[in-house]
Formats: structure tokens, sequence, C-alpha cells
């Protein structure tokens, strides 16, 4: 691809440091009109701090921001918006008890625009991206990939000329990420630049013209994702060699271990889901996956699992035995053992030393009033050491561990436990792609050894390449499962949207 | 000048706060006696160091501390719980209305039944009573999950109130000239004191074997880290399978226990009789006391024997220079405000800029 204009923004050795972390170290870069760019690296490589940076909401400490030739200083999103520079959050900035249309105003709100104006333009935004959505509905009632359009013809409407979207498919399903990917592709032939943020490299090398790869808040290179293979972009991410296309060994499962039976919750409690007639089995020796959008049941199905969530209908049965009525601590006992995605909240105590944290779920299993901190020690260096977690020692604050240390140690802490079955919810969310590949591969050791493994995750990629059989969450409902080997992405993306029947259709 | 958040909290800073917080109050207090048109050295002498010039005030002052410690350590069992009890006052004044009428029915001298039981059973009565008021709140906040801060405060009304009736009604002596107090209490229905020249009594035992109990709880016992799970993060302790309306109540009726204690002992110790002025705010000055303290048993003691020092100075300035007893209650005051300024420092610290280095 060939640029003949002036390049739309350039950014000349922009630095910015944060108190112990120099988070962008002199970065450069360039970004044609028309041009979908790529931004990647490992967490804490400082992609955000750069978006965030061009978006006006933090300041450099040096360097020099280029706008369509003009040397300008962002230093509010209104500027950056004003500029024509647009950004889809992750987590996405819409009021949700008003109509798309009200939301949609209020994003104009410095600009005159009649009724009559704003619906030929939305009209005409769909006709040419196809970004269809209904004004009149509300915003609470979309699905997540109507919410991120939504955001985005916002961006359009302001007549941005630069969109920032950052990790934009983690929320979407897989019909969704495609149509989304097409509207980008669209937006990009009308000369519209996208800055794209994502850690999958699969999208990166099928929608983006150029890669920035950023690694430890310095620009390692620049790579044409067209001609780089997926193990090459790794490489460059990581600075080592993964085979990260890789797939695990397939497990060979054992007799029946566990099984779910009609189970409902109720909807009291007041959040997210309710889970519905949700039926389904796990043997030993094999791995679960279960696909899914965030928030369609998820975090109540594992909190159903560990005992926390009580169902109002229907059975847990562990090795034939009804566990339905044991408390959390009896399931442990019994060895099942879940860790849930909140990882500094609710599977751990921020403020707890690595020790406490051990001790939080491994307290089940002590009978005796008084607690043997010795014994807790040399167990929480066990697992610090057979998990690679980089730690000065077993006292200091989970807190102050980076996300992929706390992910290992307590992945580990909760397979030290896990004597039957293992349930894990994005046991790999936001973590390095090296530190991911041991957590997978610990898991996978485990299973071979004869656990039972639930993996509930967002990452299709992981879930495909990790698990045995495979099926899909969506609003509380749980798809039929089947074989990883005999299922297509299309037909877990289906699942993932509610068509659980969709599998009679396709053989049909 | 700015606040920089520290990247760790400080532990110097976490040490230092309290030193830096009393240092403020004194030099404060300076300027306000300053002000007064008071000799500001020779009143804090009198404030701060007259009362311990012999072992009789050392004595009083252990006897002030006793009840703080007791009220302390039970707050302090509700604090780490991330449970906010402000009702020590109401559990402590119940306790010594339980206990007061216990004792009452064990009054004679002459009856060896009376001698040997009376006064465990008027402890023992002033524990479960104290215990009993707080468990109102337990059971308000686990079957309705009402506001423990605003229960705990009501319900000191309600206490207090409670006294207020019994000394006029069925607790009044019928020999005592129809003033609002209980009959006296017979020798055998007082604290042992220590020594027979002072009045500091067991109470002062009763407050260090709370505070030992406390630390072993905490440090040692699987129970003591169930409760400080439920004050970091509840949904971490109901993750690991506590159970949280178990624990609310243990620390709000623990509380209650050693507060009605507390209660037990000032009226079995140094009043010897129901009446309406044993409300003495040691509960609400047991809130400072474990905040000072910062949570911790040996943190407590030395605080509350400040706070003690605060009662018995405002005393002094009350007889030496006809100050106001609220002098104490302004000292007090002062203490947690700036002891809550000065904890900003542990998270954070200042940065002293000239204009010249903003300007670049």
């Amino acid at each position: 691809m060939t640029y003949n204009s002036a390049p739309r923004l350039e950014l000349i050795s922009l630095s910015k440091s944060f108190p112990k972390v120099r988070a962008n170290d002199q970065i450069s870069m360039r970004l044609m009109p028309g041009e979908i760019h790529a931004v990647i690296g490992e967490n804490g490589a400082g992609k955000s701090t750069l978006m965030n940076i061009i978006y006006g909401v933090l300041t450099p400490d040096s360097g020099q921001i280029i706008w369509e030739g003009r040397q300008v200083s962002i230093d509010s999103p209104q500027k950056a918006a004003k500029l024509g520079i647009g950004m889809v959050f992750q987590h996405f900035c819409l009021l949700e008890t008003l109509s798309v249309r009200d939301n949609l105003r209020l994003g104009l709100r410095n600009i005159e625009i009649s009724h009559k104006e704003l619906e030929d333009k939305v009209t005409a935004l769909a006709n040419d991206y196809g970004l269809s959505v209904d004004m009149n509905s509300m915003v609470a009632d979309l699905t997540a990939g109507q919410k991120q359009r939504v955001e985005i013809i916002r961006c359009l409407l302001q007549k941005s000329r630069l969109l920032i979207l950052d990790e934009p498919t983690s929320v979407l399903t897989p019909t969704e990420t495609d149509q989304l990917m097409d509207i980008l592709q669209k937006l990009a032939a009308q000369n519209c630049s996208v800055l794209f943020i994502s850690h999958k490299l699969r999208e990166v090398k099928h929608l983006c013209h150029t890669a920035t790869v950023l690694r430890a808040g310095k620009v390692v290179c620049k790579i044409n994702p067209k001609t780089a293979s997926i193990n090459e972009i790794a490489e460059a991410l990581l600075g080592k060699h993964i085979d990260i296309s890789r797939r695990f060994t397939a497990g060979n499962p054992g007799p029946l271990r566990f099984r779910l039976e009609s189970v409902c919750t109720s909807a009291s409690g007041g959040r997210g889901n309710r889970l519905q007639d949700i039926s389904f089995d796990v043997h030993s020796g094999e791995i679960l996956g279960i696909a899914g959008v965030a928030g369609n049941g998820q975090d109540e199905l594992i909190d159903l699992i560990n005992g926390e969530l009580p169902a109002c209908n229907g059975a847990v049965y562990l090795e034939g035995l009804n566990v339905s009525n044991l408390h959390p601590q009896m399931r442990r006992r019994a060895g099942i053992a879940c860790l849930p995605v909140d990882r500094l909240g609710q599977s751990a105590v921020a403020t707890y030393s690595l020790e406490q944290n051990y001790l939080l779920t491994a307290s089940a299993t002590e009978k005796s009033v008084l607690i043997d901190w010795k014994k807790i020690r040399a167990c929480t260096e066990k697992i610090c050491t057979g998990f690679n977690v980089v730690a000065p020692d077993t006292r200091v604050a989970a807190k102050s561990l980076s996300g992929g240390n706390m992910q290992k140690f307590l992945v580990g802490r909760e397979l030290s436990q896990a004597r039957k079955l293992l349930v894990c919810y994005n046991p790999t969310w936001g973590i390095d792609l090296g530190s991911a590949r041991q957590i997978l591969q610990a898991i996978v050791d485990q299973r071979d050894a004869g656990l039972a493994v639930i993996l509930i995750s967002e990452d299709l990629d992981e879930l495909m390449s990790v698990s045995d059989r495979i099926g899909a969450l969506c609003g509380g409902r749980m798809s039929p499962t089947a074989k990883t080997i005999d299922v297509s992405i299309s037909q877990i993306g289906q699942w993932m949207t509610g068509h659980f029947d969709a599998l009679e259709n396709e053989a049909a | 000048m700015h606040l920089h958040q520290r990247t760790e909290p400080s532990r110097l800073m976490a040490y230092l706060s309290p030193l830096i917080a009393v240092a403020l109050t004194l030099l404060c207090g300076a300027f306000l006696f300053h002000f007064l048109g008071l000799p500001a050295d020779s009143v804090l002498i009198d404030f701060f160091i007259s009362p311990l010039r012999d072992i009789y005030g050392v004595s009083e002052l252990l006897l002030k501390a006793s009840p703080l410690i007791i009220c302390a350590a039970g707050l302090c069992l509700c604090y780490r719980a991330n449970i906010w009890n402000i009702g020590a006052e109401g559990q402590f004044v119940i306790g010594a209305l339980i206990a007061g009428a216990v004792a009452l029915q064990f009054n004679n001298p002459d009856q060896l039944t009376d001698r040997a039981l009376g006064l465990p059973m008027a402890i023992l009565g002033g524990c479960l009573g104290g215990a009993a008021w707080a468990g109102i709140a337990a059971l308000l906040r686990i079957r309705f999950n009402c506001n423990e801060i605003l229960t705990t405060i009501m319900l000191n009304y309600i206490a207090i109130n409670a006294l207020m009736w019994a000394v006029q009604g069925p607790l009044k002596d019928p020999m005592g000239f129809s003033f609002p107090e209980s009959a006296l209490f017979a020798d055998h229905l007082f604290l042992p004191v220590l020594h027979s020249d002072y009045r500091t009594n067991i109470a002062l035992f009763f407050g260090l074997i709370s505070l030992g109990a406390l630390w072993v709880m905490f440090a040692k016992t699987m129970q003591g880290f169930q409760v400080s799970t439920l004050g970091e993060s509840k949904r971490a302790a109901s993750y690991a399978g506590f159970k949280t309306n178990r624990l609310t109540l243990i620390a709000l009726c623990g509380c209650g226990l050693l507060a009605g204690l507390a209660g037990a002992a000032e009226v079995t110790g140094t009043v010897g009789q129901v009446t309406p002025y044993i409300p003495q705010g040691y509960g609400y000055s047991a809130i400072i006391v474990v905040f000072l303290g910062r949570l911790h048993p040996a943190g407590i003691l030395f605080a509350a024997l400040l706070m003690a020092l605060t009662f018995l100075g405002g005393e002094n300035l009350q007889i030496e220079y006809g100050l106001p007893k609220s002098i104490s209650l302004l000292f007090q005051g002062m203490l947690l405000f700036f002891l809550l300024v000065t904890n900003t420092l542990i998270s954070n610290r200042l940065v002293f800029q000239t204009h010249q280095a903003l300007a670049n």
C-alpha cells in the first residue's frame, strides 16, 4: 500500500514517566490517512499510556505530536475530539438508560444539528459502512457489538479522521468481530485512519496494514503484518522465541467426574445473569472449555460451582455424590477448587501477603484452630518456585506483584488444592504470552495426571488450543458441548449468540 | 507543596504519624492557652505532667485507662472486620446497668452465697448484657443489612435512657431520699484493688488479658484470620467459604462483651452503685484509642494511657485554672483530627517544590 499525502499523525520521540517506571520512552511513529495501524505489545508495554497521550488524557514529559502537518499539544479529550481524534474505549462510555439517539446527541452537544440532519447522517453512515443501529432502542438493551457501533458512529459524527480502538474485539463474538473488521476496512478505504490496539495477533494480521511493536515502553520494530507470520510477530513482541501456534496435546478422558443437572439460580442478589437449566458434565483427565462473551453467566457459574451461589433447582454431582448443599469450604475439602476472574478482590486479598493469600483457600483443609505459619510459608514458597513467581519473598503484599505473577501464583495455589476438579475463569487474561503458555501447560499437565478441568474463557484461540471439549454460555444458558476438534469457530460463534440448535441446522 | 502518592505505604510513617499527631496537638494546645491569656507552658505541664507526679497519679491514670483498654480491644475486633461499631458507649452502659442490677440481688454481706457469687455473677451479667446489646445491631445488620454505624449510635441513646429509667424506677434506692440512684453495693461486690492505698483495681488485668487475647487471635488463630479477611475483602471471605454472617456476629458480640465487661468493672470498681453518671464517654474515647494505636494491641495500650491522661489533665485544669471540663474532649478531638491528617502521609509523601521547578 502506498500513500501520497502527508501523514495524518506523527509522533516524535514521546516520553512519559511515572514513579518507578518509564512507560513511554522516545516513541516515534507515523500514521497515514487511510491506514489501519496496529499497536501491539505485552501488558505494561506502554500501549495504554501512548493512547492516553494521543487522546489528551495524559500529557507527555517530552516529545512532539504533529497532527496533519501542524505541531499540536493535546491537553484534553475535548481538544482531541475537536482535532478529529475519536476513541472507542474498552468499557463503553454510553449512558445505559438513554436511547441511542440521545446518546448520539449528547456527543454532539457543541454542534447545532436538527433531528432530520442527525437521522440522515446516521442513515448515510449505515449505508456507507454497514453501521446499522436502531436509533430508538435503549443502550441497555443493545449487545456489546451494537454498543461499540454506537461509539464508532458517535466518533464519525464528530468528523473523526483518526479512530483509536482499545482492545475492541475482547467483548465481541466471532461474527461481531468479522463485522467490525469489515466496518474498519471500509472506513480506511474512505481515508479514515485507525489505531488498533490488540494482543490478538490473528486479528492484527488479518486487518492491519502496519504494526508497531512496543516492549517495555520502547518501539522495538515496525512489522508488516501481511507478510510476517504469527510466530514472527510473537517473537518481536516477546523478544524471545515461543511457538504460540502449537496446540496443546489432547487429553485422554477417564470416568465421569463432575456433573451439573438442570441447575438454575434465582435472580435475587441483583447482579448479572441468572443461570437457567444448565446441564453439562466433565470427565477426569478432560478439559471442558466454556466460551462466551463476558457477562453471560460466567461469574455466576463459577460462584455456583464454588458453593457461594445456591442453586434453586437441579443438582451438582461430584463423582456421583450430590454436593449441592455443601458450602464452599466443604466443596474444597471434597476436591473442588475454583478460581474466579477478579484477581485482587475475590480470589485474593490485595493487601494480604502471598502467605496469607495462600491460607485464604488452604484454610478449608486446615483443621487446627491455630495457624502453622511455618508450614504455610513452606507451601507458599513451593508454589512460587514451581510456577516461577517473581517476588522478593512470600511476605510481600499481593498487590505489589505484577498481574502475570499474581495470576501464576493463584493458578499454582488452586492447582495445589484441586484434587478432583479445577474451575478457572480467564486464567491468562491480561498477562504476557510467555506466562500464559506456562499457566496453560501447568493446567494441561494436571489434566494428564487425571484432574478434571472446566476452563471458562473469553479468548477463543486459547479455548481452541487447550480444551478437549467445548461449549458456550449465552444469557445464562449453556450450549450443547462437542469435541473441540469437531467444532468450527463459526459454530461456537452461533452458540455464543444463543443459537443452540444451529448444530442440527448445519448438519441438515 | 504537593502530595505525591507513594508507590508503597511507608512503614516509618505508620509508626511516626501518631507521634507527629501528638506533637501537633500539643502545639495547637499551646497556642490555644496562649490566646486564652494563660501561661501556655505551665498549663501544658499541669495538663500532661502534673497528673503523673506521684504514684497516686499513676494509679489514677491506670484506673482511667482500664475501661479504655477493654473497650478499645473490643472495638479493634470490629474495626479489623470493617464493622463500624460506634456503640461501645451503649454496650458499656448496658453492661454497667445489668451488672449493677445483678449485684443488687446479691447485696447481703451476711449470706455466704451472696459473698461468693455476687461479684462473678455481676461481671458475667455485664458481659452478657453488653454482648446482647451489640447483638441487636449485629442481627439488624445480618437480617436487614442495616448500617451498623447508625444502629449502634441509636442504641447508645436507648441504652443511656434505659439507665435513666432504671435509676428513677426499679433500681432506685428505697432509702435514698428519692435521689435517682441505686442502693450502695456491699463491700464484697467491689472489684479487688491492687493495693489498699490506691483505687486501681483488677480491671487493669482484664484490659491486659483482653489485649493479649486480641493479639493471639489475629496473629495465630484461624478465627482471627477469617475476621480480618472479612475486613479486607468481603468478596474474598465469601469466596473462601468463611461464614460472613457468623463473623459479623462474633465481631460485634465480642466487642459488646468486652464493653459490657468494662461497664461492669466500672460500676463494681469505682462507682459502687448505679447512678446516672455512669456514661463518661469511655466508649467514644476508645474509638480514638483504637485508631491512635493503629489497630494493634501494643499501640492500643499506649494510646489508652495517653487518652486517660487527657481525662486526668482536664480535671486538673478545671481545678487549677477554672477551665471547663470539655477541655479534655477538645484535646481528644484535636488528637483524632491530627491523626487522620498525618495518616495521609503513610501512603502519600509531601513534596516541596519551588515555583521555579513548577514552571519547568
